[in-house]
């Protein structure tokens, strides 16, 4: 177990910046997720851990010693780290077995130290009977478990999985962010993982890092992000939300354009100031008894999604969309009320 | 550190065997002429004479319009070939593909000799044949075939040119999105006319490119057009230099000048040539994986393309390799064979001799040393070049690429006047520079090639594994490749056993190799011997085209890279 730290991490490609100078600490046996739209750096941030890239600024620790700055790079191979690639990257002209005792066979281990950590770790990921099978043989949902034994049979200090499942089809990807984050809990060991799939994040992390344009723009547990975004980014790239341009009036007070109020929980700015009202569909409540920021609206659309109603309804000129559940109908036209609890609503400064 | 100074000297050494000849023959040319050689002064004679008199001028001019006709021939035939293996219902196609790419890895000059014993007006096979037969129809029936001429030059080389025209236009039809046909074929076109308006159309690069690389390679030949031309009465430019530099008194300088005149045509011709091939990838990108729409019918027709591909395959293959193994059991040349003019001398001869074996034992040995150093060294180039890239690597890639653009003939003559005064001269060594420095491109642009279809995290992950740079080449990538490495190495030893244009230049007594023992019996006029010799040749080269492709299923056509010259 071992932790590491991001110092005002910076890689850029000639003139182009990848990652912009980042801070970040992961502690022994956290699961952290780089989660961000593509392009947003968090690939290139995953291979500076590895030492697969050489940084420009900034430095990396692990175990509070330098492995990365803009001088030195410990070579990946030093690092004793595993790593699963998106593409798996499993050798093809090896066998499974041979593919896991690749590295251990590196480390000069005995045969039967070598046989036996190879059993365990393909016992670990469920392909026991299979260490003489060729790859060609194996689908690629084999293939990502045999990418994941070989990183884990290392016993590394750190895992670094880079977009592990995107290659997988939807129902197995799925299922395997439970085995992952199991996994990682049973052998507690310190893993940074990215993903551009914020459910994926949401499932496996213990803490998630948002990047976007090579910065990052939140760090907290999923539930932190979700409860209360720091930004519009962090608040529409992970799940839905209502954006409404708002105005304070008053401590605790906004005001939309047509003069609609709201009352929040949240303080602390100041009279007059632009913000943007932020509240998640589950949280718009239709047809209630409610009285505190309550209004009539109504239907415009309605879509019966199974578990839920998608619905979007006009409160004056405004749009807001609303996920009821249990579903039920709503005809499009019908009035109904609209309510919106104070510690639902998050305020964003413009 | 160790690492790099290793780098630094591969870098050295390929700089000074591969650019330093052609600096040589540049800069040869502006040097006053002697009688054996240049003096110490500047002059400007030879390079004013061969690049301005109308005797020079008409050399080139003779090279190009050669190289021009066998073209224009060896791009319908191999258009041809490629559109019946490539679109058609022929049956037998993966036979046909072997046959007609088979004089690829055979040698031209071997052709030649066959067609001499075949095709002489009075003594050649065939014409007895056909004169036997004609007897009872035709008063006097005169030879039909005359190798000995301008024609023979033409029909030799297109029947060795022809196959690269396939092999680039057969490649170019099976990358082709069959989609884009049979677009065409609902919009109410006839097969016919999707074949003229969409498939050729859209294959066009890659017949270009394929027609400038013959034009390249029959412009610089020096070997077959010398031969019969020096009896047929025309002389191209390539044998104007070759007889510069190696008949008393020698026109260095001269020879120097048409070397560099040869060098710009060549370069000019590969730059067009990567160019279009880039274009070509371009138009064939768009494309699906193999031909899996209808193949055209031929009905009919099939007769008629049956008995074309039989007859080139029997006058490219069967009948050289029958000619030869006939006239090397012959006394001499006689139209007919009776039991008194046949010997196994020539055998007993070679199989006797000592500095026979010793070509024998020199042939192998320099194809087996050429073609490791081809397939180490051009790797470790495109490795370096391609996971460090940096102006030094890839200078260093760019610079070993650069022979491709050089005539063999135009390499003799640098390394012959590079090491005239060093203690390489005249040892197999001279000649193993000559291979590695023509062929290396194919090492570098090759394995290029194989390397940028490796994913990268095939290597990354070897290194998270622990293991080093080092390691991670030797353990991973070297063996992905491995059926790339294997195609560069059986295609270096086939192109080595074969190489004559330098070899000639640079061979002396205690280097001798095949191939310039062929050449050396043909100039003497004995024709036999030649044909013994040329037939052991001919079976070391099937034996390695048997060897890779039925034992180590390597896939020869593919060291054909795209922009590679054969």
């Amino acid at each position: 177990m071992s932790h590491v730290v991001l110092e005002r991490l910076e890689k850029s490609y000639g003139g182009v910046t990848a990652v912009g100078g980042i801070d970040l600490s992961i502690g022994e046996g956290e699961f952290l997720v780089l989660l961000g739209p593509s392009g947003c750096g968090k690939t290139t941030t995953l291979r500076c851990i590895a030492g697969l890239e050489e940084i420009t600024g900034g430095r990396i620790l692990i175990d509070g010693k330098p492995v990365s700055t803009a001088t030195m790079t410990t070579p990946p191979e030093q690092r004793q780290m595993g790593m699963v690639f998106q593409s798996y990257a499993v050798w093809p002209h090896m066998t499974v077995f041979e593919n896991i005792a690749f590295g251990l066979k590196l480390q000069k281990l005995s045969k039967a130290e070598i046989s036996a950590r190879v059993g365990r770790a393909l016992g670990l990921v469920g392909l026991g009977a299979l260490a003489g099978r060729a790859i060609h043989q194996m689908s690629g949902g084999q293939q990502q478990r045999v990418a994941l034994a070989r990183a884990v049979a290392l016993e590394p200090r750190v895992l670094l999985f880079d977009e592990p499942l995107s290659n997988l089809d939807a129902q197995l990807r799925e299922y395997m962010r439970f085995e992952l984050r199991q996994l990682q809990q049973r052998l507690g060991i310190t893993a940074v993982y990215v993903t551009h799939d914020q459910q994926e994040a949401m499932v496996v992390a213990d803490r998630v890092a948002l990047m976007n344009k090579g910065r990052i723009e939140q760090v907290g547990t999923p539930k932190q992000i979700y409860r209360h975004p720091a930004s519009l980014f962090a608040a529409t790239f992970i799940g839905l939300a209502n954006s409404i341009a708002a105005t304070v009036v008053g401590d605790g007070v906004i005001a939309l354009a047509d003069g609609v109020q709201f009352h929040t929980e949240q303080r602390g700015f100041s009279i007059g100031q632009v913000v943007r009202m932020i509240v998640r569909p589950e949280h718009v409540r239709l047809a209630t008894e409610a009285t505190l920021n309550a209004y009539p609206v109504v239907v415009r659309d309605s879509a019966f999604l199974g578990n839920i109603t998608d619905v979007t309804v006009m409160l004056g000129a405004t749009a807001l969309r609303a996920q009821p559940s249990p579903a039920f109908d709503f005809e499009p036209g019908a009035p109904t009320t609209l309510s919106i609890a104070p510690d639902a609503i998050t305020l964003i400064a413009e | 550190m160790i690492r790099r100074l290793a780098w630094l000297t591969m870098a050295a050494c390929v700089v000074f065997v591969a650019i330093v000849p052609l600096v040589y023959v540049i800069d040869a040319q502006f040097y006053r002429e002697t009688r054996v050689g240049l003096a110490n002064d500047r002059s400007l004679v030879a390079f004013v004479d061969v690049f301005s008199s109308a005797e020079y001028l008409g050399f080139l001019a003779n090279a190009l319009v050669l190289a021009g006709v066998v073209t224009v021939l060896s791009l319908l035939i191999g258009v041809g070939w490629a559109l019946v293996i490539g679109r058609t219902d022929m049956r037998g196609k993966r036979t046909w593909d072997t046959l007609i790419t088979l004089p690829l890895y055979l040698s031209p000059f071997t052709g030649l000799m066959a067609w001499i014993a075949l095709g002489s007006e009075k003594t050649g096979f065939v014409n007895v044949v056909l004169m036997a037969v004609l007897r009872p129809f035709v008063a006097q029936p005169q030879p039909v075939f005359n190798i000995w001429s301008y024609a023979g030059v033409v029909y030799v080389m297109t029947l060795f040119f022809c196959p690269l025209v396939y092999l680039f236009t057969v490649g170019s039809l099976r990358g082709m999105n069959t989609a884009l046909e049979e677009a065409a074929r609902t919009s109410g076109a006839s097969p016919l006319t999707v074949v003229l308006k969409i498939t050729l159309p859209l294959c066009m690069p890659a017949i270009f490119a394929s027609g400038l690389l013959v034009f390249i390679l029959g412009a610089e030949l020096y070997t077959i057009p010398g031969i019969i031309g020096s009896t047929a009465g025309f002389t191209t430019l390539p044998w104007r230099i070759f007889q510069d530099s190696t008949a008393v008194p020698v026109h260095r300088a001269h020879a120097a000048a048409g070397g560099t005149m040869l060098l710009l045509i060549t370069v000019v011709g590969v730059w067009l040539q990567g160019r279009l091939t880039r274009v070509g990838e371009r138009f064939v990108t768009v494309g699906g994986k193999g031909f899996n729409g209808r193949p055209l019918s031929l009905g009919a027709w099939r007769v008629v393309a049956w008995l074309a591909l039989a007859g080139y395959v029997v006058a490219a293959d069967l009948l050289p390799f029958g000619a030869l193994l006939v006239s090397s059991v012959m006394k001499y040349s006689a139209g007919v064979i009776t039991a008194e003019v046949l010997t196994s001398k020539h055998y007993a001869m070679f199989f006797t001799t000592q500095n026979m074996l010793g070509a024998l034992w020199n042939t192998i040995f320099l194809a087996v040393l050429s073609g490791a150093v081809c397939v180490v060294v051009g790797f470790l180039i495109s490795y370096s070049e391609l996971r460090r890239p940096g102006w030094a690597t890839k200078g260093l890639a760019f610079l070993a690429v650069l022979p491709v653009a050089v005539p063999g003939l135009v390499y003799g003559l640098g390394l012959l006047w590079t090491f005239l005064r060093t203690p390489l001269y005249g040892t197999v060594w001279i000649l193993l520079l000559a291979y590695v420095a023509k062929f290396l491109p194919y090492g570098v642009i090759v394995s290029r090639t194989g390397l940028m279809q490796l994913h990268p995290e095939l290597s990354e992950s070897a290194r998270m594994s622990g293991a080093s740079a080092g390691r991670t080449m030797l353990s991973i990538s070297m063996p992905l490749l491995k059926p790339t490495l294997m195609a560069i190495l059986f295609f270096v030893m086939l192109m080595s056993i074969k190489e004559l244009s330098a070899s000639v230049l640079l061979y002396s007594q205690d280097s001798e190799v095949l191939s310039v023992l062929t050449w050396h019996y043909m100039d003497n006029g004995d024709y036999q011997f030649a044909a013994a010799i040329g037939f052991v040749q001919t079976l070391i080269m099937m034996g390695v085209v048997f060897l890779a492709q039925a034992i180590f299923r390597v896939r020869l056509d593919r060291a054909f890279g795209r922009e590679t010259p054969a």
